[in-house]
């Protein structure tokens, strides 16, 4: 007979002070996390909930005592003895000036808590003068099941991680050119068809600014019926196959206007494939009158 | 000019400094790359900025915002400060260097405003 061995290993942790409070945290807790993550306060662009983040946008810097530059505390991990301060006047000059940034160039109006940020920072994007180079790209629309807007995208990197190395392993999309004029892109900028890829729709799921969008909430957005005050969530099961992912059915007017899944799904983690993302025609095709 | 484009500018009251990198410190030189480039009064401090700028905006990879958004909206801030607009644009500057050298990932947009600050605050070049 084997002898179970329910001995746990101990987590080693770390001691750090956080704004003046002493914390204790396991090894490899972000900053951010030790926080207390998403939401805490300190605010963020690039790390979403499902992808490890690239730290590239840099609006979460937190100040560590011995750190020539700021740090981005989503990806910071804590060490031993680690002093770090959250708020201060330098820290919040590079927050501001992150959301000016950005707001200058892109179209932020569907990034959740700009404005919110933009007060509590005094962030304002108009002073770079109406001059100031954008990012200028047209709606890709080359595909009937979702729409590609760069004019709103941060290059917050998660599509590319979400196609890529961290969920899809398609690796459809990344970074194409350099400076200022980097894009996402998929291969040669060739259209989705053309593509490797496989509409899974992940990419969706993790685009935190509205670039990648439903065709379907496109169209209603375009003819000014898109309305999440009037839409309710359903959470269900894909009926599709043995998996049983984890489906959230947005709804408004009783037609189903887009799929997401919940990102805290243990099957899922908010990935979808094709049929369960947008495979939802059928669920509403009602009897036409002949 | 001491350092490259990621250097800085010495005035013409540092010419008996000594080029080492401890005393350059102090006074808030650098080496860098061990460029020493020398500028006489017939230079066009202004156009040379104006290279330094496009410069970084050029060699930025475009990672993370504060280097890619931040040395075109420098580059923008030079070409009117240069073309004469006053003390917003100055500050303007001030500010997106700040951010750069804080809050970039790496050390080309850590010092991209490295050389037209000292241009600025040592030389009074724009201003
Ligand atoms: S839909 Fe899926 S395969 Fe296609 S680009 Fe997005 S993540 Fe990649
Ligand atoms: S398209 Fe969306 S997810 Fe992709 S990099 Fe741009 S903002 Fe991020
Ligand atoms: S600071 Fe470095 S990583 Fe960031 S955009 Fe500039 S060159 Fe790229
Ligand atoms: S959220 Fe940390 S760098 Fe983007």
């Amino acid at each position: 007979m084997t002898a179970i061995d329910d001995t746990r290993p101990e987590i080693a942790t770390v001691e750090a002070m956080i704004d003046g409070v002493t914390v204790r945290v396991a090894e490899g807790t972000t900053i951010l996390d030790a926080c207390g993550g998403r939401g805490c306060g300190i605010p963020t662009l690039c790390y979403g909930e499902t992808i490890t983040p690239r730290n590239a946008c840099r609006v979460c810097m937190v100040e560590v005592e011995g750190s020539r530059t700021l740090v981005p505390s989503c990806s910071r991990p804590v060490t031993e003895g680690m002093v770090v301060t959250t708020r201060s006047e330098r820290i919040d000059h590079s927050r501001r000036m992150v959301l000016e940034f950005l707001g200058s160039s892109v179209d932020l109006s569907l990034t959740d808590h700009v404005e919110e940020w933009n007060a509590e920072y005094g962030a304002d994007p108009t002073r770079y003068g109406p001059e100031a180079a954008r990012v200028d790209e047209p709606v890709r629309i080359d595909n009937d099941l979702y729409v590609r807007d760069y004019s709103k995208c941060i290059l917050c990197y998660q599509c590319v991680d979400a196609c890529g190395e961290q969920w899809q392993n398609s690796f459809v999309i990344d970074i194409a050119g350099r400076g200022f004029d980097a894009r996402v892109s998929t291969e040669h900028d060739v259209a989705l068809p053309d593509s490797g890829c496989v509409y899974c729709g992940n990419c969706i799921q993790v685009c935190p600014t509205g670039a990648l969008m439903f065709t379907s909430e496109y169209d209603m957005r375009q003819a000014g019926t898109w309305d999440e005050a009037r839409q309710t969530q359903v959470d269900t099961v894909c009926g599709y196959c043995g998996v049983g992912c984890n489906l959230r059915l947005h709804v408004q007017d009783d037609s189903i206007v887009k799929v997401t899944s919940p990102p805290d799904s243990g099957i899922t983690s908010g990935n979808l494939c094709v049929k369960g993302r947008f495979g939802f025609q059928h669920a509403q095709n009602r009897p036409t009158a002949d | 000019m001491l350092g490259g484009a990621a250097g800085g500018f010495a005035g013409p009251a540092d010419l008996d400094l000594p080029l080492d990198d401890a005393r350059l410190r102090e006074v808030g030189l650098t080496l860098g790359s061990g460029v020493v480039m020398v500028h006489d009064q017939h230079v066009d401090l202004v156009d040379q900025l104006r290279r330094i700028a496009a410069f970084f905006r050029d060699e930025s990879c475009g990672q993370c915002v504060p280097c890619r958004v931040g040395t075109i909206r420098q580059e923008e801030a030079i070409e009117r400060l240069a073309a004469g607009t006053g003390e917003a644009d100055l500050s303007l500057l001030r500010d997106i260097a700040g951010a750069m050298r804080d809050a970039s990932i790496c050390g080309l947009g850590q010092t991209a405003a490295n050389a037209i600050q000292s241009a600025v605050v040592r030389l009074g070049v724009l201003t």
